[in-house]
């Protein structure tokens, strides 16, 4: 264990000098090593190293002295001495000759006391390090450069370690913490206020380690770069081994308040693969809890990033090599319901044991829920599981009043990245209802549909074929259907809508537009929403073909001369025509070419200065005509907001 | 020689047709898009404002922001703080893409980047920090 490089020593009167060039070991390496006694009785010592080098720390011109040493029996005793270490320290030591021991305190200011037993010889050797209120700053140059660094706190407790000439033996240590404070250089792993105990018994098996150990995190917070604790209260029990670089846990047991209790078995290879086996069991987790710190963190970028969370879960997680082989997830009574409102679950039940090679039969369902403030009723899923890829058979979600069926619903996962597709339809749903639950002006009639093949893939989404609704007694057909990025920061759509035979009576006394009587066509082709703005389009609106009464209420031509500015609308009222309540009416139209923010307006036909949107026909009648061919499209929308808006009443003078 | 000289402008011309190209771009561009982003930058800035001024959050030369020093940030609020330059760097990001877009040139995103990384050094108050040419954190 120790190499004597060059030792000499020399007795002069009154004088003994030795000194030793260089002594090394695995724990620790000293160079220029010197003692001096002199003094009566060889009392006064003075050993000095030239540099001491412990794991990573060094200390250069160490100097130990004793003005009072006794010499007794072959034991050597200071009470009184004093270490210089850069920092001149207090020192108290008694070496025993015969059986090679050391006792050696430390005393610093503030009740902090380091103690070092040391035993050595045959067999072997045990060192023993004892502090009361010992500043963990003083350890910080024993770790590693670049990992964590203790900053502030105490501990107390004790350190033991024996060996063999040439290996560690075993390591037991059993202390309690005060007040810690770790970080590391970039801040984003760091603890403060920490306290609690940690004991742990590691010892030398033939081929490598075996360990138990048990932390217990009283009090303090840590932040682990995303997940944060606030408080302590989280309690590890476990054993293993580390052999060949593999740090095994054979069995775990994890506490974490607010959470729950888990059992866990892993390895985790120090050479770089990280984490290779894993096992996890744990039953009657808290939802809030795990959401709250375990899981939000993880979900920063997603739409479940701010939720509200109850219930009970169930985990079980088996990973192998690298990969996840199976886990089996139950849900009890589980509540999620978004802070923004865009959506919520209640009452969620489920059970996915997942298999990797495995078919499985899984279930999920709700008792009731909300998307858009749309309320959903009692749903139940069964799914079909084979590794990465699911499908359901039919189901069905009550939508207010109606349901939307899902037909074959499959999702797969390819090279990590997910993909789906279903059909369906939507049964009908009262128009009341949902424009009651979207706070809408309360519109008429049945909203159904048929939903084609929709698929979803490298995260955009696209409809197959045309979807079909049917709305104010009329058909909206919806074509071309895509979104890109829907769950990006800027989801763009695209569409082509058509919609036929709508009835202007349903649709006008939905709005405070002023009442209108017949039906209208209306096609928006290459429509483009850009963060669900419009961009792009090619709309008008026309009258629909076909004969059924056509009449227009003085309030609808306002409403519409509005839209093309205030002068026209304010003609109308001036006019004679103020005195009649209803109007007859050829034909309706006007399109409207969005680019770049602006409309470009048309009507039915061209008119002098302008476009003829309403043309008069039968008693009395009345054309209304628009001057303004471009109007800015945040402009127009504003106008429409105004006609619309209930207390908006016609002014007639 | 004639010629010579003719294909060496030729060559110069050519060099410059790239950046006559983007000198092009209408960073001011505005569509609902860019509008929606700015405006949630807008707000969020006022939850930055003063972990800039710390020297907490810094400005990277690739026009993103990055924790400089987690230290200056309260253990409490680091995951906020965090999340808050996700989100901005998600925008920023998906500013870029669609001022690109916007102009007709998708593929200038990078150029647009790099301008918009100069524009928020130039832009920012005196005792930010922002990284330099080399990637070294820089004091305003």
């Amino acid at each position: 264990m120790i190499l004597l490089a060059f030792f000499s020593s020399g007795v002069e009167a009154g004088q003994i000098t030795l000194s030793i060039d260089d002594i090394s070991s695995p724990a620790f390496h000293a160079k220029a090593i010197s003692a001096t006694l002199d003094g009566p009785d060889f009392s006064r010592l003075e050993a000095r190293i030239g540099e001491l080098s412990l794991r990573e720390r060094t200390w250069r011109k160490v100097r130990l002295t004793c003005v009072k040493t006794q010499w007794n029996n072959g034991e050597i005793r200071c009470d009184q001495g004093e270490l210089d270490l850069g920092e001149k320290l207090p020192v108290r030591f008694v070496y025993q000759q015969q059986s090679k021991t050391l006792a050696l305190t430390l005393d610093f200011p503030q009740g902090e006391t380091w103690q070092l037993g040391a035993q050595w010889g045959k067999p072997g050797w045990k060192v023993r390090v004892e502090a009361r209120n010992g500043q963990v700053m003083r350890l910080a140059g024993f770790l590693p450069q670049g990992g964590i660094r203790p900053t502030a706190g105490t501990w107390s407790g004790s350190i033991s370690l024996d060996g063999s000439r040439t290996e560690l033996g075993s390591v037991i240590a059993d202390a309690v913490f005060k007040d810690i404070a770790f970080a590391d250089a970039s801040g984003l792993h760091a603890g403060e206020k920490i306290g609690g105990g940690v004991r742990c018994d590691v010892s030398r098996r033939k081929d490598g380690w075996l360990w138990r150990g048990e932390v217990d995190w009283k009090s303090g917070e840590v932040f682990w770069q995303p997940v944060y604790f606030a408080d302590g209260g989280h309690r590890f029990v476990g054993q293993g081994s580390l052999e060949a670089g593999l740090l095994r846990v054979n069995q775990g047991n994890l506490r974490l308040a607010g959470v729950g209790e888990a059992q866990l078995s892993g390895a985790w290879d120090m050479a770089g693969r990280g984490l290779t086996d894993f096992d996890l069991k744990a039953a009657g987790l808290d939802l809030t809890g795990l959401y709250k710190v375990l899981i939000k963190p993880f979900l920063e970028k997603t739409a479940f990033a701010k939720l509200k969370s109850k219930g009970e879960a169930d985990l079980a997680w088996r990973y192998r090599d690298g990969v996840t082989t199976e886990f089996d997830l139950s849900l009890r009574a589980a509540e999620f319901i978004d802070e923004d409102q865009r959506f919520a679950l209640h009452g969620m039940n489920a059970r996915i044991p997942w298999s990797n090679t495995e078919e499985r039969q899984a279930e999920f369902g709700f008792q009731s829920g909300e998307v858009l403030h749309l309320a959903l009723g009692k749903t139940r899923v069964p799914l079909t599981m084979k590794g990465w890829q699911f499908s359901t058979s039919d189901f069905s979600i009550p939508l207010l009043d109606g349901r939307i069926n899902v037909d074959g619903f499959t999702a797969s996962r390819i090279d990590g990245v997910w993909q789906w597709h279903f059909s369906g339809g939507l049964a009908p749903v009262s128009m009341e209802r949902f424009s009651e639950a979207l706070k809408l002006p309360l519109m008429h009639g049945t909203l159904s549909g048929i939903i084609p093949v929709v698929s979803y893939a490298g995260g955009n989404l696209k409809v197959d074929g045309a979807l079909l609704f049917k709305v104010f007694d009329g058909t909206v057909v919806v074509k071309d259907l895509s979104l890109l990025e829907p769950f990006g920061r800027v989801p763009r759509l695209s569409a082509t809508l058509d919609m036929r035979n709508l009835d202007l009576d349903l649709l006008t006394s939905a709005f405070s537009f002023g009442n209108m009587q017949g039906r209208i066509d209306v096609a928006v082709a290459g429509l483009e929403l850009s963060s669900w703005r419009p961009v792009k389009f090619d709309a008008k609106v026309a009258s629909s073909p076909g004969n059924y009464p056509k009449k227009i209420s003085q309030k609808a031509v306002q409403s519409i001369s509005s839209l093309g500015g205030a002068g026209a609308a304010a003609a109308i009222q001036r006019s004679f025509l103020s005195f009649f309540e209803q109007f007859g009416y050829d034909r309706i139209g006007l399109s409207c070419v969005l680019r770049n923010g602006v409309c470009l307006m048309d009507g039915v036909e061209p008119a002098p200065h302008g476009y003829v949107i309403v043309k008069g026909g039968g008693i009395p009648a009345i054309s209304v005509i628009g001057y303004n061919r471009e109007v800015s499209w945040d402009e127009l929308l504003e106008r429409l907001k105004r006609v619309t808006q209930k207390n908006v009443k016609p002014v007639i003078q | 020689m004639y010629s010579q000289i003719f294909r060496l402008w030729m060559l110069v011309a050519l060099l410059w047709v790239p950046f006559l190209a983007f000198a092009a771009a209408d960073l001011e561009i505005n569509t609902p898009a860019i509008g929606s982003l700015k405006m949630t930058m807008q707000q969020r800035h006022d939850q930055l404002a003063g972990h800039y001024a710390s020297g907490a959050v810094g400005l990277t030369r690739d026009g993103l922001i990055a924790m400089r020093d987690a230290a200056l940030v309260p253990l409490a609020q680091r995951q906020a703080v965090n999340g808050l330059v996700a989100a901005e760097n998600q925008d920023r990001r998906a500013l870029y893409r669609e001022i690109a877009r916007a102009n007709g040139h998708p593929e200038w995103e990078e150029e647009i980047r790099t301008t918009f990384a100069q524009r928020w050094v130039q832009k920012a108050a005196s005792g930010w920090w922002y990284q330099n040419q080399s990637g070294a954190w820089v004091r305003k």
